[in-house]
C-alpha cells in the first residue's frame, strides 16, 4: 500500500517543509545546495503522494465494481451462502476510508512543477554558480485558479431560462522567478507567468436537458534574461542576432547588455508541469550566439 | 596528488580543483569524492559522467512516464548527479557547445576543441562596478 510510504515520507519532513507544502508560497535566498536540501525530500514525498492517490482511486473503483457484482451475487446466492452479504458489505464500506484518505493526501499535495521543474532548474543553474553564490527564488505553487489571481471575469447571460450562458475567467499566475549570478559574471533572470483561461458554458441540449461544460486553457510564458558584461562578451547588435527573430529583445546598459528571450507554451491541462528543457534551450540559444569580448575586439 | 578529472558546470565547464581519491570503475579516470557515486548493484564507484550516461539511457529505454521511476532513480533525479547525464544528452543533441574556462588538453579530456568553446583569459577582467541586474530592465515589459 503506497499510502503508507507517502504518510511515512510526509512525517519525515521538517515543520518548515510541511509549512511550505501547506501554503506553497515563499521567497528564498539560499545557495543551490541549501535549496536542493530543502526541496529534495518534498519532491520525493510529492511523487509518493501522487502514486498513493492514484492507487487509492484504483482501489475505490475496484471496490465499487466488486460491490455492484456483490449485489447481484446476493440476489442469486444469499439463500445458499449467507456469508456473501457481510463480505459485500465490508467491500462497500472500504470505499469510504479510501476516499477520505485520498482526500487527506490531496490536501497535503503540491503542484508537480516543484519536482519536475523547480528542482531540476535549481540543480542545473546551480552547476554554473559559485558554491557560495545565492539564488533568489520566488515560488507560488498555491494554485492557479484562486480568486486572488483572477484578472477578469465576463459573463454572457442572455437572461433567465435563456441559453447558452457563458462565463469566461482569466487568471494570472506568476509562479516562478529566479535570479542569480553565474560563474562568468552574467546575471540571470528566469520567470514563468501562467495565464489560465476557463470557460464555463451552460446550454440546452437537443433533448432539452440543461448541461454544463467547463474548459481550461493554460499559457506558460517563459522568459529568460541574461545581463552579460561588456568586458566579457562582445556587444551584439540586432543584426548579429537576426536568427532570433522578434523573440529576442536587447537592452544596452553602461556595463552590461541584457538579452531577453521568451517562449509561450499552450496546454489544455491545468496540472501540466513545465519542461526544464524549455528554459535550458532559451539560455543555450543566447550563450551560443554571443562571442567573448576578446574575439570580436570590442 | 592528481586532481579530479571531472569538468564541472553546465553552460560553462571548468576543472574541478579537488584532489582525486578513487578511480571510476567505468572510464578508469581518477575523481574526487564529490564526483563519484556507488551505483546500485555495484560495489565500485562510478564517476558522475559515466553514471549519468547510464541512468539517462536506462530511463530512455523505460516508459517515459514519471510513475515508472523507481526509488533509486528518484534519488538520482533530484541529486546533482542527474545534471551530468542531462548535460551529456544536451551536448550530444548538437544544440549547445559549452564555454570552457581553462586550456584543453588533448590527451585526457573527453571534450576536445570541437565540443567546447574556450574563453579567452584576456577577456576575464574583474569588473566590480558592473551594473546590477535591474528587474525593471526586463525589456519585455517595455
Amino acid at each position: 500500500m503506497k499510502f503508507l510510504g507517502a504518510i511515512s515520507k510526509y512525517q519525515k519532513l521538517s515543520p518548515e517543509q510541511r509549512s511550505f507544502i501547506g501554503n506553497a508560497q515563499r521567497k528564498f535566498c539560499s545557495t543551490p545546495a541549501e535549496l536542493l536540501e530543502f526541496f529534495k525530500p518534498m519532491a520525493v514525498y510529492d511523487k509518493s503522494c501522487d502514486e498513493a492517490r492514484a492507487q487509492l482511486l484504483n482501489f475505490v473503483i475496484l471496490c465499487g465494481v466488486l460491490s455492484f457484482l456483490g449485489l447481484i451475487a446476493i440476489g442469486v446466492l444469499s439463500e445458499d451462502m449467507p456469508m456473501v452479504i457481510p463480505i459485500v458489505g465490508i467491500i462497500f464500506l472500504m470505499i469510504f476510508p479510501a476516499l477520505i484518505l485520498r482526500w487527506r493526501l490531496g490536501r497535503v499535495d503540491i503542484h508537480n512543477n516543484l519536482r519536475e521543474f523547480v528542482v531540476p532548474m535549481v540543480n542545473l543553474i546551480g552547476q554554473d554558480t559559485a558554491a557560495e553564490q545565492k539564488i533568489n527564488l520566488e515560488l507560488d505553487l498555491s494554485g492557479k485558479k484562486l480568486e486572488g489571481k483572477l484578472r477578469t471575469r465576463t459573463k454572457d447571460d442572455p437572461g433567465w431560462l435563456a441559453y447558452p450562458k457563458t462565463t469566461t475567467s482569466i487568471y494570472d499566475d506568476p509562479w516562478f522567478r529566479m535570479t542569480t549570478d553565474l560563474v562568468d559574471g552574467s546575471k540571470l533572470m528566469l520567470t514563468i507567468d501562467d495565464q489560465i483561461t476557463t470557460i464555463d458554458r451552460t446550454y440546452k441540449s437537443i433533448s432539452g436537458k440543461i448541461k454544463s461544460k467547463s474548459k481550461a486553457k493554460v499559457k506558460h510564458m517563459i522568459r529568460a534574461s541574461l545581463a552579460l558584461k561588456h568586458k566579457k562578451y562582445a556587444i551584439a547588435s540586432q543584426n548579429d542576432l537576426q536568427s532570433f527573430g522578434h523573440e529576442l529583445k536587447l537592452k544596452d546598459g553602461a556595463n552590461r547588455q541584457v538579452f531577453c528571450l521568451k517562449q509561450t507554451v499552450k496546454t489544455d491541462d491545468i496540472d501540466a508541469f513545465v519542461d526544464p528543457q524549455l528554459c535550458v534551450a532559451l539560455l543555450g540559444r543566447i550563450f551560443m550566439n554571443v562571442q567573448p569580448a576578446g574575439q570580436k575586439g570590442s | 596528488m592528481e586532481n579530479c578529472n571531472m569538468k564541472r558546470g553546465f553552460f560553462f565547464l571548468r576543472d574541478c580543483d579537488h584532489p582525486a581519491h578513487q578511480s571510476c570503475a567505468s572510464c578508469g579516470k581518477a575523481f574526487c569524492n564529490e564526483h563519484l557515486r556507488i551505483k546500485p548493484g555495484a560495489s565500485a564507484p562510478f564517476c558522475l559522467d559515466c553514471l549519468g550516461k547510464t541512468m539517462q539511457q536506462t530511463n530512455q529505454n523505460k516508459d517515459k512516464k514519471v510513475s515508472t521511476r523507481d526509488d533509486y532513480y528518484d534519488d538520482y533525479y533530484y541529486d546533482t548527479a542527474w545534471c551530468y547525464g542531462y548535460r551529456s544528452n544536451y551536448y550530444t543533441s548538437g544544440s549547445y557547445k559549452p564555454w570552457y574556462f581553462g586550456t584543453v588538453d588533448a590527451d585526457g579530456s573527453e571534450f576536445n576543441d570541437q565540443d567546447i568553446r574556450v574563453f579567452e583569459p584576456s577577456a576575464e577582467i574583474e569588473d566590480p562596478d558592473a551594473e546590477a541586474f535591474d528587474p525593471d530592465a526586463n525589456v519585455f515589459d517595455s
